[in-house]
């Protein structure tokens, strides 16, 4: 029987559709590779009211993802401490969680306030200390992450002075965030 | 990185791409139409991941695996196949015993090799050990064998 194609000829074709197969199965292999599959959870970590949250006005909503304290106030010349008014907890049974507090928003004339400071009582506390010299606020920066143990919840302290000669009625308005590291 | 079960069939997609070449570089010995069939089979193996990639969400991972593995299966019984056919259809030994040795072993070696890596990242898996307790094992039968040829002989005439 006659042969139509030659050895080397059949070869080339061969050669040439194996590589267009490799090719094309290593691109939809590498596309497959790329793929990822995101799905919700519940957060672990989240506020909860302390027992100074009626005295701070604290309202927390967003599935406890979200908190606003409304009543804190700041006397001329006195440090006011709310030891206890809203709380961070780490719901999970057995995972810890680093965290750390990290400065937003801040609105306010710095002229009435001598300071405002949270602080997250875990065993290594962190604190976000916003401190004014009459005409200008001082920023603090985002703090350190600390660990959250698994089943815990850590209170969150809020001290507040007011300027020797404030009248009242002043407002400040600070926005922060909690940081949570998987 | 680890590997995906889709590995297995990109893995046996190249096979088949081989033994495809293979066939057609030794025409003489194989069917003719050998080499396109096994093009064929090559692009089922494509046509196989594609799909598997548009129902990723719908198998899960251990219906993914299987499948895969049958596919590279299949092309191993076929690498398998072809040295069984030189050796007891064409009764070219000589070619059957290259083959096995050139091809076949390792090609079985390789897919074991990431099928071992696969199942490691399931389960402790020691094929590396395993292979160089073998690798160490028949070297020295080896070694031995050299040293002293004539222990073959004896053992073979006392039985």
């Amino acid at each position: 029987m006659k042969r139509v194609f030659s050895k080397s000829a059949k070869m080339l074709i061969l050669t040439l559709m194996s590589i267009l197969v490799i090719s094309a199965t290593a691109a939809v292999y590498y596309s497959l590779d790329m793929t990822s599959t995101i799905t919700t959870a519940a957060n672990d970590v989240y506020f909860i009211l302390g027992p100074d949250n009626a005295t701070a006005g604290v309202s927390i909503f967003n599935d406890n993802k979200s908190a606003t304290l409304t009543q804190l106030k700041a006397y001329p010349n006195i440090t006011m401490t709310y030891d206890d008014p809203i709380r961070v907890r780490n719901n999970h049974t057995s995972t810890n969680y680093s965290v750390r507090l990290r400065p937003v928003s801040r609105s306010g004339g710095p002229a009435y306030f001598v300071y405002i400071n949270f602080t997250l009582q875990t065993s290594t506390t962190i604190s976000l200390n916003y401190t004014s010299n009459g005409s200008t606020w001082t920023n603090p920066s985002s703090t350190s992450f600390v660990e959250l143990t698994a089943n815990t919840e850590y209170a969150i302290v809020v001290q507040t002075m007011a300027n020797a000669t404030a009248p009242s009625s002043q407002t400040a308005s600070i926005e922060i965030a909690i940081d949570i590291e998987q | 990185m680890s590997l995906l079960p889709e590995f297995f069939a990109f893995l046996g997609v190249d096979v088949f791409v081989a033994m495809s070449l293979l066939t057609c570089l030794l025409d003489d010995y194989f069917p003719k139409t050998l080499p396109y069939v096994f093009q064929a089979a090559a692009i089922g193996g494509y046509v196989h991941i594609l799909i598997s990639r548009e129902f990723l969400t719908l198998f899960g991972d251990y219906m993914r695996f299987w499948y895969c593995f049958l596919y590279l299966a299949v092309a191993l019984a076929n690498v398998i196949a072809l040295n069984v056919y030189l050796a007891a259809i064409k009764k070219n030994w000589t070619l059957a015993k290259v083959f096995s040795g050139t091809v076949v072993f390792p090609v079985l070696l390789i897919s074991v090799f990431f099928i071992s890596n696969y199942a490691s990242q399931i389960a402790e898996f020691y094929f590396l050990q395993m292979a160089m307790l073998f690798s160490a094992l028949v070297l020295g039968l080896s070694i031995a064998v050299l040293l002293s040829p004539k222990v073959i002989g004896k053992y073979w005439k006392r039985r």
